[in-house]
């Protein structure tokens, strides 16, 4: 009886499974858990990296929405619809190129599904090398010259510190640069669909392509739609580095700051590290809010 | 008869008016012979008081007869520098039309412009001596300025001066004829150095000139016809050295004001086919004239204030001009009218309005808007329709940061921007005194709900909720229009229940497209005022419906009538039935777009524009997706039969046309035979 309880206990207690948990437990709480908390403490002190923080309770918060009419004049707007052009056209834009690039055969698609994941790996890269050339500001810049030699223009415009232009530029870049983790995961599972469905389908009366991807390709790839849903919109909401490396920060009258740019101008230039990170929680608030109603529309079932 | 007369005896009184004018400088006290014009903040035309009324004719300077003047300028001491071309000569009279000096010399041959500088030089554009001539006062001749012979001049370029500002520093525009590089600059050093073109117009390529271009070899290019900007007319220099430039056939960039960097400053709300000249008056506002005699007063951003004024029917009614050349206003704001054809000037002086505007622009401009908001409300006291005056009301109370005045009068104004801008700070305030309880308020209704669920599922406190909401889904009608919802989700398996599982009726069809049309009219007229495209004020309930109905039952039936010969297998219910069905995203979403309208500025208007555009979008879909399920289409001869639906319902409006302009001949042939009936009886 002894002897078999025991068993039983060691059966039941978890503590193995917890020491094969111990090493990412380990990091995720170093590296995600620790951090996240810390800046969520720091949110609620006026924290200046030199003094010790103090505790001002929610005063931050109360300023970032009453007193910071940048953030809800410029920052927040820009914010929302870069995230809007780019999450969901972001998302689209990745369905409909991974679904195009798996009817080819092994090796092309290789090489072209390389090519359109490389600018979200390369974008700092890109950045100097492509986009700043197109967008150079005087007629040296090729889209510049190539307007003003079709008569379009008749002075180059000086696109990276017009206001009009930069949130546009931004947010096409930004939808160029979308292909990511989340295209990948399409790709993916497109590939993995099993091929009898196709073919029974056919049997059915499924008569063309688009039938088929409506039909069976998108209820087999639930799961990699979720996923790639909710990166795309993460992605969008926390991407800043393009407005930045196109025009510094702040941009240009904050014509194309982002919430990101917003916590960076905070944190690192002002060092007003508490209204930063209370910044950034607000930020995580809406990023969470958006995830969660994305979760919602894509797993009903 | 007696309207005869009546147009006699204002003849008679024209020919004594003109007779007294003709004799001389006579001061008239009538009614201005034209009327006056402002924009509303619709941008159509309004009439509204008389601005300016007809002051005074002069006809001779002094003694001398003026011949084809064609310049004018007003030098700051207040003396008139008349270019009088057909004499050759400049003329110069006090404001009241007294000679004080002529100017000429043997050199003179067609002067046809003149300005004056603050230290008294005169400055003469003479087009067929190819010259500009710097005169001092006792007609000697103190420089010239010929053809600049610099390279960038142009090659074969002639100089042929019409009309010139000169700054401060003795810098020279010119107007020359046939130049259409732009107004010559050149500066007085080492006599003469031409400075470079100023202010060019720049040709407008249509979209079909750019997308031949790209198409087009440079030999073929070189085959088209030239496209060549149009020249500045005119120009004028303010006291700032900012220049006003006038150009025909320009439209909308007719009238331009230039920086130094000749970049336009302005967009002016009004546009003139025949501008003749420019000027600016003493607190920074601009006035354009037509050759035709329209003066057009602007503000210094280019809104407009005033039309008035009008062409001579040959009447020669004082305050009507033929050809004018030039304008001028001095130091008491009175307006100077140069009129080639008649050889006189026009002079106008501005009524109590004017004054109280000009007041107004003054005060504002020098960042006085508490003051300024007292001319304002006189000015609106005089008429209230005056929307410059709201607009520059709601201005100086945005300024002075009450933020609920100034929405009050950007509303009346329709000065959307103001508006928006006072929004955006109403709601600010707004939120940072509300925010912290408005928070507490949600977080507790979060808890309660989260509280009574828990409850609901320990003690069941619910049922009884439940069970009438079971009961409720039973009734037929409610679970139709229940079933609405379903079907904006799926939209084919929707299709199907409407089809097979009778899940629709004509009912409950009916009465979403009553809630179609009623959201419509709610948010058509109290929306936010920034969305809202309908004028204030005008309501056209009656229309607002039919059009509605005829449009949705047009469709409804072409579509039917098509589908019925092309294999289609709904019935006029059932796609009647769909199709109400397919407006229920507008019903789901508009509520809240109403809502966000009430609060969005300008800043946000993006976010309502794409729920707008996403619900549309999604009707759209619902409704192709409703024809091809219903009939059972693919989707190629879905595509067939809408084009097909929309031919017909073309051809239906057509037939419906026909039928009542035949029907309304009819009508008026029943009208006059009844009426010879009734005549020729002799009732």
């Amino acid at each position: 009886m002894k002897q078999k309880s025991r068993i039983g206990r060691r059966e039941n207690s978890n503590r193995r499974a917890y020491v094969f948990l111990f090493p990412y437990l380990l990091l995720f709480g170093i590296f995600i858990i620790i951090p996240v908390v810390i800046a969520i403490g720091l949110s609620f002190t006026n924290y200046n990296a030199i003094e010790f923080p103090g505790f001002v309770g929610f005063l931050n918060y109360i300023n970032l929405i009453t007193n910071d009419e940048i953030f809800m004049q410029h920052v927040l707007p820009n914010t929302v619809a870069y995230a809007i052009i780019v999450g969901p056209g972001g998302y689209i834009l990745s369905f409909l190129l991974a679904w195009a690039l798996a009817q080819l055969s092994k090796l092309p698609r290789t090489i072209f599904a390389l090519i359109l994941y490389s600018p979200s790996l390369t974008s700092g890269i890109a950045m100097t090398v492509l986009w700043k050339v197109m967008f150079t500001g005087d007629q040296t810049g090729y889209i510049n010259s190539w307007l003003m030699s079709l008569g379009v223009i008749n002075e180059p415009i000086i696109w990276l510190v017009n206001t009009r232009y930069l949130l546009p530029i931004v947010i096409f870049i930004g939808l160029w640069s979308s292909m990511g983790v989340g295209f990948l995961a399409i790709l993916a599972g497109i590939l993995n669909s099993d091929e009898t469905l196709y073919e029974a389908a056919a049997i059915d009366g499924v008569k063309n392509r688009f039938q088929e991807m409506i039909y069976i390709t998108i209820p087999n790839m639930k799961p990699q739609m979720l996923f790639a849903a909710v990166m795309s919109i993460v992605g969008a909401f926390q991407n800043g580095t393009i407005s930045t490396q196109l025009a510094g920060n702040p941009t240009p009258s904050y014509a194309a700051q982002l919430i990101v740019n917003h916590v960076e101008d905070y944190g690192f230039i002002r060092y007003e590290m508490g209204y930063a990170a209370a910044t950034s929680v607000a930020l995580l608030g809406i990023v969470w809010i958006f995830s969660s109603i994305s979760k919602k529309m894509f797993a009903e079932d | 008869m007696k309207s005869r007369f009546k147009r006699m005896q204002a003849m008679l009184l024209l020919f004594v008016i003109l007779s007294l004018a003709l004799t001389g400088d006579t001061a008239v006290s009538a009614d201005a012979p034209y009327k006056t014009y402002t924009i509303d903040g619709y941008g159509y035309m309004t009439e509204t008081q008389t601005a300016y009324m007809p002051h005074l004719t002069i006809t001779k300077v002094g003694e001398e007869a003026l011949s084809e003047p064609r310049d004018m300028v007003i030098s700051e001491d207040g003396f008139l520098y008349i270019a009088d071309t057909g004499n050759r000569r400049i003329v110069v009279s006090d404001l009241s039309g007294n000679l004080k000096k002529v100017i000429t010399s043997e050199e003179f041959i067609y002067p046809c412009g003149v300005f004056v500088t603050k230290d008294k030089k005169i400055y003469v554009a003479d087009r067929d001596a190819k010259t500009v001539f710097v005169l001092n006062e006792d007609s000697t001749i103190l420089a010239r300025y010929q053809r600049p012979d610099h390279p960038l001049y142009g090659d074969g370029v002639d100089f042929k001066p019409l009309k010139l500002a000169v700054t401060n520093k003795g810098i020279m525009f010119i107007v020359c004829e046939a130049n259409t590089n732009g107004l010559v600059e050149i500066s007085p050093a080492d006599g003469g150095t031409f400075l470079g073109y100023f202010g060019t117009n720049f040709t407008k390529s249509s979209l079909t000139q750019i997308i031949l271009r790209v198409f087009m070899t440079d030999a073929q290019r070189a085959k088209q016809v030239s496209n060549i900007p149009s020249t500045p007319d005119n120009l004028a220099i303010d006291t700032k050295g900012l220049l006003y430039t006038v150009t025909r056939g320009e439209y909308y960039d007719t009238l331009k004001k230039l920086n130094i960097a000749g970049k336009n400053l302005i967009s002016a709300d009004a546009y003139e086919e025949y501008p003749a000249a420019v000027t600016t008056g003493n607190y920074e506002n601009i006035f354009m004239v037509s050759s035709l005699g329209y003066v057009y007063e602007f503000n210094e951003d280019g809104e407009l204030l005033y039309v008035f004024g009008g062409s001579d029917d040959g009447r020669q009614r004082i305050g009507l001009c033929k050809k004018v050349e030039a304008i001028g206003v001095d130091a008491s704001d009175k307006i100077y009218i140069l009129d080639s054809d008649l050889s006189q000037i026009q002079v106008f002086a501005p009524t109590e309005f004017t004054d109280l505007i000009h007041k107004a622009l003054y005060l504002y401009s020098k960042g006085r808007y508490t003051e300024s908001k007292e001319p304002l409300e006189e000015i609106l006291k005089m008429n209230s329709l005056f929307d410059y005056a709201n607009k520059a009301m709601g201005r100086a109370y945005l300024q002075e940061e009450n933020y609920s005045m100034a929405l009050h009068y950007a509303r009346l104004a329709k000065d959307h921007s103001t508006y928006s801008d006072a929004l955006w700070e109403t709601r600010n305030i707004w939120l940072r005194d509300n925010l912290i309880p408005s928070l507490i308020i949600i977080v507790l209704l979060v808890l309660l709900w989260k509280g009574l669920k828990l409850l609901d599922k320990k003690k069941g406190c619910f049922d009884g909720i439940r069970r009438i909401k079971v009961r409720l889904s039973r009734k037929e009608l409610l679970g139709q229009l229940k079933y609405s919802i379903y079907f904006m989700k799926h939209p084919i398996d929707g299709c199907y229940g409407v089809r097979r599982e009778g899940k629709a009726s004509l009912l409950c069809a009916n009465i979403l497209l009553a809630l179609f049309i009623l959201f419509r009219i709610i948010n058509k007229y109290f929306c936010g005022f920034l969305l809202k495209n309908v004028r204030e004020g005008r309501y056209a309930l009656g229309s607002d419906i039919l059009y509605v109905v005829v449009l949705f039952l047009l469709f409804t039936a072409s579509n039917y009538l098509i589908c019925t010969i092309n294999d289609g297998e709904g019935t006029l219910k059932q796609i009647y039935c769909s199709f109400t069905y397919a407006l229920t995203p507008y019903l789901i979403l508009q509520p809240f777009i109403f809502l966000l309208s009430q609060v969005v500025t300008y800043n946000e208007a993006f976010i309502v524009e794409f729920a707008v555009l996403f619900e549309q979008v999604w009707i759209v879909i619902l409704l192709f997706l409703a024809i091809k399920e219903i009939n059972n289409y693919s989707v190629k001869e879905t595509g067939k039969v809408i084009f097909l639906t929309f031919f017909a319902a073309l051809i239906a409006a057509l037939v419906a046309f026909i039928l009542y302009v035949l029907g309304s001949q009819v009508f008026d042939f029943i009208i006059a035979i009844s009426g010879e009936v009734v005549y020729r009886l002799g009732f």
